[in-house]
């Protein structure tokens, strides 16, 4: 695979819907989204010259993108806002129809927004569809502590339930 | 009742929402210098080149030094004592630089993260090192006057006002870098006025360590 940015655009393109879940999942703010994706992007660059064809891109864009999100989060309170010297977003947003936004959607964003930033990476990585052992790999746990704490976030999310169904 | 196998379906909706919503925008992202974070990694590495050069250029002073005034031993101990302490802050940027070098975004999350915790710690350790230059206070007008004037003082000083410096170092300042090493732990970070001496970093150092301790839970399986 060519290192070029036109080649980095495909790339880009094709696996942008992970960047924006990771970015919609860590942050709320539509400002902080798009400061997200941005450094994620220019995160991407900067590591895709060195990009170890051994792993597939998408798992080397989770790894990427969780690792800003996670650090993005942390240093949200203390951080600048709008760091990079960009003045147009790399990203729009739409509007949304929040009428749209079903119940059942609300309560899973409540749900992730509850775990910690590990566990929410963890959880992501669930939903997207990953097997135990590719979220291990990302992680960089064991297959076992991956099982464990999906039981574990799987009684959290029936506790919950039963709360609002009391 | 939800059960988390159902979860996947309402994710597939939010991402079909988020495809609706969301737009690259790859026209300005072509047009855009997208060498920024590398650039910035670059200075990083070269300041932290330039503050380990510093480092040892000052050991190799000192233990020079202590060769050029060999065998007068003061003069030795001096030299002797001011390396150890530049080559011990030395060993501290190498170490803060290797952390720096062996960033890398596409790693494990567990393993980027505990690296970017690390780093952000490794100002405690300046810190702690900084404090154990106060009992070498007479060190430093043994050197000033040598250095300056080419006079030892301790030949020609009056050695009852040295031999009191000399106790006071050890009796004094030597309990207090002590004191003060214990002091500036991660585990103070919160405090006000570990704060100011942190010049107001005190909450990253405490988050950097909560989440290093988190990150270990993690890993055990714990949490």
């Amino acid at each position: 695979m060519k290192r070029d940015k036109e080649t980095f655009l495909h790339v880009l393109e094709a696996h942008k819907l992970i960047i924006f879940k990771i970015s919609n999942t860590y942050c709320h703010d539509p400002e902080d989204q798009k400061d997200l994706v941005q450094e994620v992007i220019f995160q991407l660059w900067s590591s895709f010259g060195a990009y170890d064809e051994q792993y597939k891109l998408s798992t080397w864009i989770y790894r990427i993108a969780l690792n800003v999100a996670i650090s993005f989060y942390r240093k949200s309170s203390t951080r600048q806002k709008h760091l990079s010297a960009v003045d147009v977003s790399f990203v729009q947003i739409a509007q949304e129809d929040t009428q749209e936004t079903s119940e059942d959607v609300k309560l899973l964003r409540h749900f992730i927004d509850q775990l910690n930033e590990l566990n929410r990476a963890l959880m992501i990585l669930y939903l997207d569809g990953h097997s135990h052992e590719e979220i291990a790999g990302i992680l960089n746990i064991s297959k076992s502590n991956v099982g464990t704490k999906m039981n574990r976030i799987k009684n959290q999310l029936k506790k919950q339930f039963n709360n609002i169904e009391a | 009742m939800i059960e988390l196998e159902n979860l996947r379906t309402i994710w597939t909706g939010i991402d079909q929402k988020l495809d609706r919503n969301w737009k690259l925008n790859l026209k300005v992202i072509r047009q855009t210098n997208l060498n920024q974070v590398r650039r910035k990694m670059t200075q990083l590495i070269w300041v932290k080149g330039f503050t380990l050069a510093f480092y040892l250029l000052f050991t190799l002073l000192f233990a020079g030094f202590a060769v050029a005034n060999w065998p007068i031993p003061h003069l030795v101990a001096t030299g002797a004592l001011f390396a150890l302490w530049t080559l011990a802050v030395s060993v501290a940027s190498i170490h803060e630089l290797a952390l720096v070098r062996s960033l890398d975004y596409a790693e494990p999350v567990t393993v980027l993260q505990k690296k970017l915790g690390q780093l952000r710690l490794t100002i405690i350790s300046y810190l702690r090192l900084g404090v154990w230059v106060l009992p070498l206070n007479f060190g430093f007008i043994i050197l000033f006057f040598k250095v300056l004037w080419g006079v030892d003082i301790v030949a020609v000083g009056d050695p009852a006002w040295m031999i009191g410096n000399i106790i006071f170092s050890i009796v004094v300042f030597v309990p207090l870098s002590l004191w003060l090493h214990r002091k500036l732990s991660p585990e103070n970070a919160y405090k006000p006025w570990m704060n100011r001496v942190l010049g107001g970093n005190g909450s990253q150092i405490t988050g950097a360590l909560a989440f290093l301790k988190e990150i270990e839970k993690f890993e055990r399986g714990e949490e």
